[in-house]
Parts: structure tokens; C-alpha cells; sequence
């Protein structure tokens, strides 16, 4: 009995040392585990941008791929299982999700990763919520203070009332316009006032509702009706204080204004009246521009640009930790990329209808997806997050709604690139430009070349190229755009590319390229060109090959012989020469009538400057590199090609609704990674590896061979089996 | 030296049954159903990728069919206690059986070998995800002989340790795969590294892991383990 007992727990201890040894084993294994991949093209081996970009991270990083697997094709889900494998494999750091959302377990887990986002973030929400709350009780505070300033005009029209039946004769119309003009201002500012008051019901009312997809106060929404509505005051208050002081107090102590009559009480008490609105103005309006800058310092909530690429791209979402070793949470989170994003439709070739409803699918390549990723993951690596300065001579700001380039202003934010307004015509140096070189982040200038339509315009362009010149001077990172002039046309320089020439390039801003084609309908000249293959290997054009890049009115440029010693000039988008494509000199009454061009007469390469350079190919983009210390500089010969009109615009091709430019969008990112001298982070189109297919076989083909494999090979192994046992028994 | 004796045997009693060869018959059948429908399609990819992760139902059939009269068939006849009572230690025992069981599959995945011939035929496939592949099935196959192997020694009754064996693969594979998906961090790994379909996915579209290949060598012996330690408790009785 007692030997019986001693044997069972003999066995107990070896099937314990057994599973111990086991198990340790398991886990060590794991630890250091060693993958070959065996598959010619090293289909599973990461590109050594992606390795770097994985190495580089800052935070450990999720990936999260929630798509209707069954929607996706079957070898893409398979690439994309692959990519994602071999990511997380790759790096400790990485964590990757592939949901379902078509499965209830897979919607479940989505959610609770929202969820789990909010949790993490649950302070700075109740931060930022309350920061708004007190900006809308703010922005009221001036609502009031507008209308008072209002009462105050008022105030000041009566006792010009006064001084007007003082003065007399002459200076009697004079001062009674001058009523005029203080009603007309008064109404303004209670429109104002009214607006303002709205501005902050509205704001109010979006703090009271809750963004799509994740369960949260919609305070960035909030927060941009809240900016906008103090910038209006800020400008507002700025032009009624310039009024007061212009067209009020200076004439009432004027050389018009006789020595009897300005010292009258009346006359005193008018002075001391305007002074005190100038004053009270002058409070609203640095009151609303603090308003406005502390809101802007905010920062966006990590959860808000998450539920935005939700939202509008059904993103594959990268969310950072939300903090790494040393930091602590709200400040981790402003201060490096929280949430980076892919489109989920371009990483797993899906096509969405207008109800964003998978409707098709195409096939996406492996390097595609791997780049796609790696690019997202870039995002939170440890360089600097650049600022990208649109840098404009119009007169009207960008600032908070980005109006023109909304969309693009999120697909920076989404890979972590901060954006800011430098409106040469009438605003001073942003301060972010400065804060930003303090801190060692690379700064981009944009140019956004205006169109010359005044005397107005004109003296902006002067003002913008100006600038231009000097950011080339300081070798500041630029990415240039060109506009078509007709400045060259009447042997005048265009000062908006004047500067180029010391870069070893020109741009003939004077010509368009035009192409011509052949319809059932006659002749039809287009002003645009669609670029799919740009034609060079730079890391740019790398970005945009294989898709399509809309350049509308495009300019030539051309390699200038003598460039500044140092400068090497590098093509990015070249077009080959092609019957029908020229530059054409005489495209202003073309352009002019663009709304209606079946009122102008195509143009013709009828004329020697028409044919001057020859039929191509044609130069469409360039990268300048000055010397070995940064000063990159990017030319594109367009304007706007990357405004949301363009670069955004999409199409429906049957019920589908298709990016009809995707390029565009890609290739202002990939130009200010490139600029900013981060090129790891450009996405590149991905190599295409070829796969080998089964051919196209006949019915009676693949039907002999099904059979003679499933059918024949059992029936041959029982045949052998016979004959075994019948010779050996 | 001895455990070879008993693989070489227990090889050829596969082949001096019919058993044996209306087995490899109906896994060939099964097989050669599944690659005409998962990867004899024109215009796909000419890889085994497909083939590879479905036979893993394939062998949860198939190898406690193979497995189930290693050492049921030897309590039930009375040889066990001769083959127990001989100069024989039960590891050595149990590795024979299983060498010669992992031999029998092994000869009847040889056949196979002809649906990459017509694949290299058709399109020339990459060959690399093919060998990954058969090795992972091998593996694979190995670790379900060895549980089939410890069901066999547990009872006399052939049918019975077939059935407990394919249903403790199924449970197995299953409920790994659920438990993951309701776990939370890191819990969910844990479950989902006891998944052998992801692991033999590893092997089928070209990757060969070490922990993969140390986790089916080190399963299979902690099932053969169990298994020697089973015949030694039948010593004490």
C-alpha cells in the first residue's frame, strides 16, 4: 500500500518536472525565437525603412485594422494577416488587431478599444471640456462687452450731435457723416454682439452632444466655432478701433475744428467719449485674441482624431501608449503623435459607395500595405513633429477652418504634422514658426501663389515673392508652387519665379502645357494633366507612382545650364512628349473663359514661342537640394493641386465613389516629409512582386485533373495495397 | 536501437492490414477534394498556402485513426503485459510507436507530393511556403499521433480513444480560439499560443519559427511523457 502511494506520487512529481520543463521550454522559445522565411522573395522579411521606423518608436504602438473581412479579397486579407504578422513580430513596441466588425465579436472588441481610449484619456477630456466651457462663458463675456461697445458708439454719435449744433455751418455735414458712420458702426457691432452670442449657444450646444463612433463631448467642434467667432470679434474690434481713432478723435481735434470750438464742454466731453470706446475696444480685442490663442494651444484630442478618421476614412488606426518612460499623460500626449491613421479602403483596395458601403475591391500590393503602415508608424518615431506654414498673399485668413484645405489639414495631423498661416499681405511672422525653430522642429513653407487680378493683388505677389526670395536666401525648406502668368506674355519677369534661376531651374510661367484630343464631339484642348508613372525614381514620385496626380494649368520648368555652385537640381515628375502636347503662350482668353470654354477657341501650337523648347519631355516638378546643409526646396509647375477642390475630389463610377486624385494628397505629404528631411516616412507605391498564377485551364482540363487528383491517386494506393498483400500475404 | 525495432514494426503493421491502406486511401481522397477546391483555381495564386491550413481538420480526423490501435490494439489482444514485461523501457516503448506511426503518415502524405508536381506543371509555384508547409504538417501530425497515442494507452477500446482523441483536438483548437477572443490582455495571447492551426498558418504560407517547432516537439513530448508514465502505472498494477 504505502510502496503503491510512494509510486503515485513518484508520478505526480514527474508529470510536475515534466510540464515545468515543458512549459519553460515553450516560453523560452518564444522569448527567442528565430524566424526564417522561406519563400523566394522574402514575401515575410520587413524593407529596412520599415525596420528603422519600428526601431525608432517612441511608445509602444497599437495597431488597429477593423474592417468586414468578408468584404476584403481574399489575397489581400491574406497580405494584410502577413504584413501585420510580421510587424508585431518585429518589434516588442508593436501590438496588432485585425477585427472583424462584421462579427459581433469583432465589433465588441473594436468598441472596447474605443473604449479603452477614452478610459486613458479620461482627464484630459474632463480638461479640455472644461477649458471650453469657460471659452464659452468667455466668449458670452465679449458677446456683452461687443454690445456695450455698441451702446458706447451711441453714446459717442449723441455728443457729436451736440458738437455738430456747436460748430455750425461747414463743419455741420461734416459731422453729421460722421453720425452716419457711427450708427452704420454701432449696428455692426450689435450684428456682432448677436453672432458672437450665437457663436457661444452653438459651441455650448456641441459641448451637450457627443462625436460619432466614440461616446465624447464633440469639444473640438466647439472649440473651432468658439476660435472662429473671436477671431471674427478680434479683426472686427481691430477695424472699429482704427475707425474710432482715424475717422473719430483725429478729426474732432483737426486743423477743421476751430481753436473756440475745441475747447467747448461739448467738444471734451465727444473727446473723452471716443477715447473710452477706443479703449473698450481695444479690451475686446485682446480679449478675444487671448481667447483665441489659448484655445489654439489646446491642442486636438487624441479621441477626436480618432472618431474623425472614423469617421470620414474607415482608418486603420495606429494609438500610441498614451505615455512612454519619463513622461507624464497629458503632456505625452500633446506633445508627440497620439492616434496616426491609413485609409482602410486604400490599404485593403476596398471601394466604398456614398453611403460608405463596400461595394468592390481591387488588389493591393504586399509593399504597398507594408509602406502604408510603416508610414503610419513613422508618425511616432523620434523625430521631430514638422510644421508645415501656408505662406499666401491673400487677403482673407485660413485660420481655424482651413476652409480650402481642410481635408489635407487632417491627413497632416493624422501623421503627425502641425500646420500654421503666414499671410504676408497682412499678418505678421506667426509666433509657432519661431517656437517651432527654437525647438529644433523642421518648419515647411507652402506657397499658395495668387492669381494677379488689381493693383491690389499685384503689390501681394511682390510682398509673397519677396518672402519666397528670403526663405531661399535663409535655405528654409520650401515647397513651391507655380502659377501660370501673363507677366512673360507682355516681356515683364514673373517675380514669383525669378528666384528660381539661382536654383538651376526656370519655370516658364508665361506657357501652359495644353494637350489636345480627338473626340466624336471635334477638338478639345485640356488645361490638365493626369500623371500615374512620374517618370524618375526620387523618393517623392516614388510616393505617387502608380497613382493618379491631377496637375491642373500645368507650367514646364526646365534644368537651368548654370545654377549656384552647390545646388543639385532633381527631377520628380517628368511627362513624356506625346502628339498633342504643347505649351502654349496664348492661354489667357482660354483661361477666361474656363466657365463657359466653348466660348473661346481652343488654342492651337500655332505660334514660334508655342514651339520653343521642343516637344518635350516636359519637367513638372523638381527637387532642388542646396549644398549639404538642408535648404531643400520641391517646385511643382501648378497651383493648388493640393487644395481639397482637387486633391480631395471624387467621383462616382457606377455607384462607386472613387478618389478620383488620390496623388495629389500623397504627394504634398510625401514633399513635406521629403523637405522636412524625413524621408523613412514617405509611403512609397510598393514594389510589385510577381506572383505565380495557376494559367487558364479548360473545363475538361480541370476536370481530369480534379478527378485524377482526388479521384485516381485513393483508387492506385488501394490497388497497391491489393497487390501487397497479394505477394507478400 | 530497440526503439527503431518497434517503429519498423509498428510501420509495417500498418501496411499487413487493410486498415492501413483504406486509411491512406480515405486521406488521400479527403486531400485531393481539398486541394481541387483550395488551390486548383485558374487565375489564383499557384501556392499550397490554402491546402496547408485546412489539413489541420484533415489530421484531426485522420490521426486518431492512426493513432487509436497503437496501444488499445495491445491491451486488447494481451500483448501489452508481454511487451511490458520484456527489457524494454516504456519511453522506448512509446517513441517506437510514435516513430512508426509518424512514418505511417508520413507515407501517406508522400502521394501528395504529386499535387506539387502539377502545381510545378501549371505555374511554377515558390517551393519554399511547400517545404514550410510539409514540415508543419508533419509536426503537426507527430503532436496528434502523440495525444492519439496517450487516449490509445488509456483504454482497450479502439473506437473509444479515436473518439476522445479527435474530440479533445477539436475542443482544444476551439476553445483556444474563443477563449482569445474574450480574454483581455495578455491572457489572450496565452490562449491563442495553444492555437496549432496559427502555428501550422506560420509554417503554410513560408515561415519557420523556432518556438513553433520547439512547441510541437516539446507538446509531443510532454503527451509521450504521460504516455510512458500511463504503461508505468500499469506496471504497479
Amino acid at each position: 500500500m504505502m510502496r503503491r502511494a510512494g509510486s503515485w506520487a513518484q508520478a505526480g512529481v514527474v508529470v510536475f518536472a515534466l510540464t515545468a520543463v515543458v512549459v519553460l521550454a515553450i516560453m523560452l522559445a518564444a522569448r527567442f525565437s528565430v524566424r526564417a522565411d522561406l519563400t523566394a522573395t522574402g514575401e515575410h522579411r520587413l524593407s529596412d525603412r520599415t525596420m528603422r521606423a519600428l526601431q525608432d518608436l517612441q511608445s509602444g504602438v497599437t495597431v488597429v485594422v477593423a474592417a468586414e473581412i468578408g468584404q476584403v479579397p481574399r489575397e489581400n486579407a491574406q497580405r494584410l494577416r502577413d504584413v501585420l504578422d510580421a510587424l508585431g513580430h518585429a518589434s516588442p513596441k508593436v501590438r496588432v488587431r485585425l477585427l472583424d466588425t462584421a462579427s459581433g465579436g469583432g465589433q465588441g472588441q473594436f468598441d472596447a478599444v474605443l473604449n479603452q481610449l477614452r478610459e486613458e484619456d479620461a482627464g484630459v477630456i474632463a480638461e479640455h471640456v472644461a477649458a471650453t466651457q469657460a471659452a464659452v462663458a468667455e466668449l458670452r463675456g465679449i458677446a456683452g462687452k461687443v454690445n456695450e461697445l455698441a451702446g458706447g458708439l451711441g453714446g459717442f454719435r449723441d455728443r457729436l450731435g451736440a458738437v455738430a449744433q456747436a460748430m455750425g455751418g461747414a463743419s455741420v455735414t461734416e459731422v453729421e457723416r460722421l453720425k452716419q458712420v457711427w450708427d452704420g458702426q454701432a449696428a455692426q457691432l450689435r450684428v456682432l454682439a448677436d453672432s458672437t452670442e450665437k457663436a457661444s449657444r452653438e459651441a455650448e450646444g456641441l459641448l451637450g452632444q457627443r462625436m460619432a463612433a466614440i461616446d465624447v463631448p464633440r469639444v473640438d467642434d466647439a472649440v473651432r466655432a468658439i476660435r472662429t467667432a473671436a477671431d471674427e470679434v478680434t479683426l472686427a474690434a481691430a477695424a472699429t478701433a482704427e475707425a474710432i481713432t482715424s475717422r473719430g478723435l483725429r478729426l474732432l481735434s483737426g486743423p477743421g475744428i476751430s481753436q473756440a470750438i475745441a475747447a467747448s464742454p461739448e467738444m471734451a466731453a465727444a473727446r473723452t467719449s471716443g477715447g473710452e470706446a477706443e479703449a473698450a475696444t481695444a479690451a475686446i480685442r485682446d480679449r478675444a485674441a487671448r481667447l483665441n490663442a489659448a484655445l489654439a494651444k489646446m491642442g486636438t484630442l487624441r479621441v477626436a482624431r480618432v472618431a474623425s478618421a472614423i469617421s470620414r476614412n474607415r482608418a486603420a488606426l495606429m494609438i500610441a501608449s498614451p505615455t512612454s518612460e519619463g513622461e507624464k499623460p497629458g503632456e505625452a500626449v500633446a506633445e508627440r503623435a497620439s492616434v496616426s491613421a491609413v485609409d482602410v479602403d486604400q490599404l485593403l483596395g476596398l471601394v466604398a459607395d456614398r453611403s460608405g458601403q463596400t461595394v468592390g475591391a481591387t488588389a493591393v500590393d504586399r509593399g504597398r500595405m507594408e509602406d502604408l503602415l510603416a508610414a503610419g508608424l513613422a508618425a511616432f518615431g523620434s523625430g521631430q513633429r514638422a510644421l508645415v506654414v501656408f505662406t499666401h498673399a491673400e487677403t482673407g485668413k485660413l485660420e481655424p477652418a482651413y476652409a480650402p484645405v481642410r481635408r489635407l489639414v487632417e491627413r497632416l495631423a493624422l501623421r503627425g504634422i502641425d500646420v500654421a498661416e503666414w499671410r504676408v499681405a497682412g499678418g505678421e511672422k506667426p509666433a509657432a514658426i519661431a517656437e517651432a525653430e527654437r525647438s529644433g522642429r523642421p518648419v515647411v513653407y507652402v506657397t499658395l501663389s495668387p492669381e494677379v487680378r488689381g493693383s491690389e493683388s499685384a503689390v501681394a505677389m511682390g510682398k509673397l515673392a519677396e518672402v519666397i526670395r528670403d526663405l531661399i536666401k535663409e535655405r528654409k525648406p520650401l515647397l513651391l508652387s507655380v502659377n501660370p502668368s501673363s507677366l512673360p506674355t507682355t516681356g515683364s519677369e514673373d517675380p514669383l519665379t525669378a528666384f528660381l534661376k539661382p536654383l538651376g531651374l526656370e519655370a516658364d510661367s508665361g506657357r501652359v502645357l495644353l494637350r489636345e484630343v480627338r473626340t466624336a464631339g471635334g477638338r478639345v484642348v485640356e488645361t490638365e494633366l493626369a500623371v500615374v508613372d512620374p517618370g524618375t525614381d526620387h523618393p517623392v514620385a516614388g510616393a505617387i507612382a502608380g497613382i493618379k496626380t491631377r496637375l491642373v494649368w500645368p507650367i514646364p520648368l526646365t534644368v537651368a545650364a548654370v545654377g549656384e555652385q552647390g545646388t543639385k537640381v532633381t527631377p520628380v515628375i517628368t511627362v513624356p512628349a506625346g502628339p498633342g502636347l504643347w505649351a502654349e503662350s496664348e492661354w489667357q482668353a482660354y483661361r477666361a473663359a474656363r466657365g463657359n470654354p466653348s466660348q473661346a477657341a481652343p488654342p492651337r501650337a500655332d505660334s514660334p514661342r508655342d514651339q520653343a523648347g521642343g516637344p518635350g519631355p516636359w519637367l513638372l516638378a523638381a527637387a532642388v537640394e542646396q549644398g549639404e546643409a538642408s535648404g531643400r526646396v520641391l517646385v511643382v509647375g501648378s497651383n493648388g493641386w493640393y487644395l481639397d477642390p482637387i486633391a480631395e475630389q471624387t467621383v462616382d463610377v457606377n455607384g462607386r465613389l472613387v478618389q478620383d486624385n488620390p496623388g495629389n494628397a500623397e504627394l504634398f505629404l510625401a514633399g513635406v516629409q521629403w523637405l522636412s528631411g524625413q524621408e523613412a516616412r514617405i509611403a512609397s507605391g510598393g514594389e510589385s512582386r510577381s506572383v505565380a498564377r495557376i494559367p487558364a485551364l479548360s473545363d475538361g482540363q480541370l476536370s481530369a485533373l480534379r478527378w485524377g487528383l482526388g479521384g485516381l491517386l485513393p483508387v492506385l494506393v488501394l490497388l497497391a495495397g491489393a497487390a501487397w498483400r497479394m505477394f507478400r500475404g | 536501437m530497440r526503439t527503431l525495432v518497434i517503429a519498423r514494426r509498428e510501420l509495417g503493421s500498418y501496411f499487413r492490414t487493410a486498415l492501413g491502406w483504406v486509411l491512406a486511401a480515405l486521406f488521400l481522397l479527403l486531400s485531393g477534394l481539398v486541394f481541387a477546391a483550395s488551390s486548383l483555381s485558374p487565375g489564383e495564386p499557384a501556392s499550397m498556402r490554402e491546402f496547408f491550413t485546412v489539413w489541420w481538420s484533415l489530421l484531426v480526423i485522420v490521426a486518431p485513426a492512426i493513432s487509436m490501435r497503437l496501444l488499445a490494439e495491445e491491451q486488447r489482444t494481451g500483448t501489452l503485459e508481454p511487451l511490458l514485461t520484456s527489457p524494454v523501457a516504456e519511453v522506448e516503448v512509446v517513441a517506437g510507436k510514435l516513430l512508426g506511426a509518424a512514418g505511417f503518415l508520413a507515407c501517406c502524405l508522400a502521394p501528395t507530393l504529386s499535387y506539387v508536381a502539377v502545381l510545378a506543371w501549371l505555374a511554377g509555384p515558390d517551393l519554399g511556403p511547400i517545404v514550410a508547409g510539409y514540415v508543419g504538417v508533419m509536426l503537426l501530425g507527430t503532436l496528434y499521433l502523440s495525444v492519439g497515442l496517450l487516449f490509445s494507452a488509456l483504454t482497450a477500446s479502439q473506437t473509444l480513444a479515436f473518439l476522445a482523441t479527435m474530440f479533445f483536438l477539436l475542443l482544444s483548437e476551439v476553445g483556444a480560439q474563443r477563449a482569445a477572443a474574450h480574454l483581455p490582455a495578455p491572457l489572450d495571447a496565452a490562449a491563442l499560443a495553444l492555437s496549432v492551426n496559427l502555428r501550422l498558418g506560420d509554417f503554410a504560407r513560408g515561415v519557420v519559427d523556432s518556438q513553433h517547432v520547439v512547441f510541437f516537439l516539446a507538446a509531443t513530448a510532454w503527451f509521450g511523457g504521460l504516455t510512458a508514465l500511463v504503461l508505468r502505472t500499469r506496471r504497479w498494477a
